[in-house]
């Protein structure tokens, strides 16, 4: 069979025209002159048209050779294609094609995972540190505003009113949190701390040592000690600074998933999910610090820790009964913490000397707090 | 032409200008024609996998829609060729992901904590941040071209882009600065410059495009629109000053939600402003930018081949209706989604809505490629003219070597619409 069509040799925009001519397992290019310009193997040919063009074919015959051949016959073209059914296959991938993916993908995924286990928290740590007291505290306040705010919304009232104010209250949590702040070594990391009104049992430490208690909390706890070991955890999280790293990780966790995902649909969706998990990763982490910060404070400041121990069950029980939510960031008492008999076992351990954490009627003040 | 356009190439100028005025003969023409229902199926398919893929699919998908728009376009009885892979990008992606994960989360941090130390720091860190980022999406859009140029052949040819993408992005921004601190009036400097660096540094084979424009001639297409745009914004801001709405909206918000009051109708007066405003801009961008395109096209020269462009606004016009139409569309549908997602505060109502507003979004995609890009390349298409095209047959392959990797950077940063 014999046609005539377009030869582009990649080597010059001219087109020449070319005589096919299908000879066994070959397609034998003739020139103008007669003179062969080549033979193309039948097996190696392909159609590099992006779909199948009913018209025509524009036959390549190697992948890096950018030499087409434009055929219009319908016929020779049908012939072709009954002759070479791989046509629109792809061709077969060379030997150690998979090696850049290797290489390029490992390293990627490497720098992910260097990224989010060492280089984001040791960032996250030190910018923490660097942020200078005040401007966490700012931070810090803006959170407990937008905070209260939401509770008071949620339960119809001025945010005035969803603040507990009572002074004997107010006096002996403060000299509570005093106390257990004084073990933390230099400045006492709490800078004020709130009784808010509302039923759910937690507690937040905010960026910038601003804690959040709830009144359920309080309402929860049978003596003084259970209370004071749940505001020994969070004044933990102070110390450590954890709202504050948390905050600055969160950033650099929004970064990072912002170009993995680049511009996929629905990508902000997908960095969020892939923020909430690998800023759940982190939380994991502060918290079992906080835990082990919590029973050394209780223990410098020679409270009996021992009563958190049914605080805890009975936290436990009311946290898988509601759906407690927080914002992100903020740390909650019982929001993304180690598994629950871990932290029972860091409590046995700990022992049950020590004394009572309040005076009966520093305690009878601030379990009226919010009356 | 101005005097100081007539340069060696002033002979070549005179026959495309003569050819042009004496009927169009000899000219070659562009056509721009894909089956939309081959890129229908093309892109339902690329949404649909990207999402079970968690978008790792997009650098094949994006291939499939290329190799597919530049098979529609013909120059000569002859279609454009994309070469790439898919290989390609996602290399490219990885490549940049390396470099860029670490220079990105340095800068986010340090913006971080610039921002939270001080209102004057924050300030000067924003600005930087804006800046460095400008000036990267300009480094990537440029390697971007270089990429797709680089797989883009005709007639077993291929182009390519010369020129120093780093060099592009800081006279960008250089000049970016100047349109800012002059109110609009570097804007056409701006645009000179791109134009300049991008075409003059534009090769088909061993062959290269000059662009002669000035920036005179840029000048006199876009002050009236600078003009316009300053007089409408000053405009604006009187009304609004003259009616104190600013104050009174802010007093209406804070007061009352059932009568119509003042503030209420102060409110009104801000969205019509910025109605109109938005409207203006928007109408002026899309004009000046089709005039831009057919002096372009006229001052640019391949070799002793010449071009000229007869877009109008009217052969784009239903385009950019659609635009305006989608962008209200999306607009109402945003305010909707607010609204509603305020009014019933539960996760089950928000959960359905965000997921309305997510499949919403994937129908705009297909509709944006579909309705827009689709008839305002066949609309640019139709309208260039090429004249002396058999130049491009003297053209011989270039020994320059093509990029290894693609539009990494653009990728990530979101640059390119296809």
């Amino acid at each position: 069979m014999i046609t005539p069509a377009r030869l582009f040799d990649g080597k010059t925009a001219r087109a020449q025209d070319v005589t096919l001519k299908l000879g066994g397992s070959v397609l034998k290019l003739t020139g103008e002159t007669d003179a062969l310009l080549g033979e193309w193997p039948l097996h190696h040919l392909r159609d590099e048209n992006a779909a199948p063009n009913r018209n025509g074919i524009r036959l390549s015959v190697a992948p890096d050779d950018p030499a087409r051949i434009e055929i219009d016959d319908a016929g020779f073209v049908e012939e072709l294609r009954r002759l070479c059914p791989h046509l629109r296959k792809k061709r077969p991938a060379e030997a150690g094609w998979w090696k850049p993916y290797l290489y390029w993908g490992g390293g990627a995924v490497l720098s992910v995972v260097i990224i989010f286990t060492v280089v984001l928290p040791l960032l996250a740590t030190q910018i923490a540190y660097l942020i200078p007291e005040k401007s966490r505290a700012e931070v810090g306040l803006q959170a407990e505003r937008v905070f209260i705010k939401a509770i008071a919304k949620r339960q119809n009232v001025s945010p005035a009113a969803a603040v507990c104010r009572n002074e004997a209250g107010e006096q002996a949590l403060q000299t509570l949190v005093a106390t257990l702040g004084a073990g933390a070594g230099g400045d006492t990391p709490v800078k004020d701390v709130t009784v808010i009104r509302t039923p759910s049992a937690n507690a937040f430490a905010l960026p910038g040592g601003h804690l959040l208690v709830f009144s359920g909390l309080i309402d929860l706890a049978d003596d003084p000690n259970s209370l004071a070991g749940v505001l020994a955890h969070e004044i933990g999280h102070a110390e450590f600074l954890h709202p504050t790293r948390l905050f600055v990780a969160n950033a650099g966790i929004a970064t990072v998933f912002s170009l993995l995902l680049g511009d996929v649909t629905g990508g902000a969706f997908l960095a969020t999910m892939g923020q909430l998990t690998v800023g759940s990763a982190y939380t994991r982490d502060f918290e079992r610090d906080a835990d082990r910060a919590g029973v050394r404070l209780m223990q410098a400041a020679n409270f009996d820790i021992s009563p958190m121990i049914p605080m805890m069950k009975k936290l436990a029980a009311k946290a898988n009964s509601s759906k407690s939510k927080s914002s992100g960031s903020g740390f909650s008492f019982f929001q993304s913490h180690p598994g629950l008999a871990e932290r029972l076992a860091l409590l046995d351990a700990a022992g049950s000397s020590g004394g009572l954490a309040m005076t009966a009627e520093g305690w009878a003040a601030l379990k009226s707090i919010c009356k | 032409m101005t005097s100081s356009d007539t340069g060696s190439l002033a002979g070549v100028d005179q026959k495309a200008v003569a050819v042009s005025t004496t009927g169009g003969a000899g000219a070659s023409q562009i056509t721009f024609a894909v089956s939309r229902k081959h890129l229908l199926i093309r892109l339902i398919k690329n949404k649909i996998f990207g999402i079970l893929t968690f978008g790792i699919y997009r650098f094949w998908g994006k291939t499939h829609v290329r190799r597919l728009l530049w098979q529609g376009t013909v120059i000569e009885n002859d279609r454009l060729e994309y070469t790439g892979t898919a290989k390609e990008l996602f290399l490219g992606f990885l490549v940049a992901m390396i470099i860029l994960l670490p220079l990105m989360l340095v800068v986010s941090l340090a913006v971080k904590l610039l921002t939270v130390s001080g209102p004057a720091s924050g300030l000067i860190s924003q600005v930087a941040n804006f800046a460095f980022l400008y000036m990267f999406w300009q480094f990537a859009r440029y390697r971007l071209w270089r990429y797709r140029l680089s797989r883009t052949s005709w007639r077993g040819i291929r182009f390519y882009l010369s020129g120093s993408a780093m060099a592009y992005a800081g006279q960008v921004l250089l000049w970016t600065v100047l349109s800012i601190v002059t109110l609009g009036w570097a804007y056409p400097w701006l645009r000179a410059f791109r134009l300049n660096y991008q075409l003059n540094n534009t090769h088909f084979g061993d062959g290269r495009f000059t662009y002669q424009g000035t920036v005179g001639g840029l000048f006199r297409i876009y002050w009236p629109a600078i003009l316009i745009a300053q007089l409408s914004i000053v405009a604006v801001a009187m009304y609004i000053y003259q009616t104190d709405a600013i104050s009174l909206s802010f007093s209406g918000l804070a007061v009352s939600k059932s009568k119509l009051t003042g503030g209420d109708h102060a409110i009104l007066i801000l969205g019509l402003g910025g109605l109109f405003l938005f409207l203006m801009l928007s109408i002026l961008s899309f004009a000046v930018r089709v005039w831009e395109f057919r002096y372009l096209a006229g001052v640019t020269h391949f070799l002793g081949a010449a071009f000229s462009s007869r877009l109008t606004i009217r052969s784009v016009l239903s385009v950019f209706l659609l635009l305006l139409f989608m962008g209200f569309v999306a607009y109402l549908g945003f305010a909707l989604l607010v609204i509603t997602v305020i009014k019933f505060q539960t996760s089950a109502t928000a959960f359905v809505l965000v997921l309305a507003l997510f499949v919403a979004y994937l129908g705009f995609d297909i509709l944006k490629t579909l309705y827009l890009i689709v008839p305002l390349v066949s609309a640019i298409c139709r309208s260039l003219h090429i004249y002396n095209v058999e130049i491009f047959e003297e053209t011989a392959a270039s020994s320059e070597k093509a990029p290894r990797y693609g539009e990494g950077f653009a990728d990530a940063l979101d640059v390119g619409a296809f």
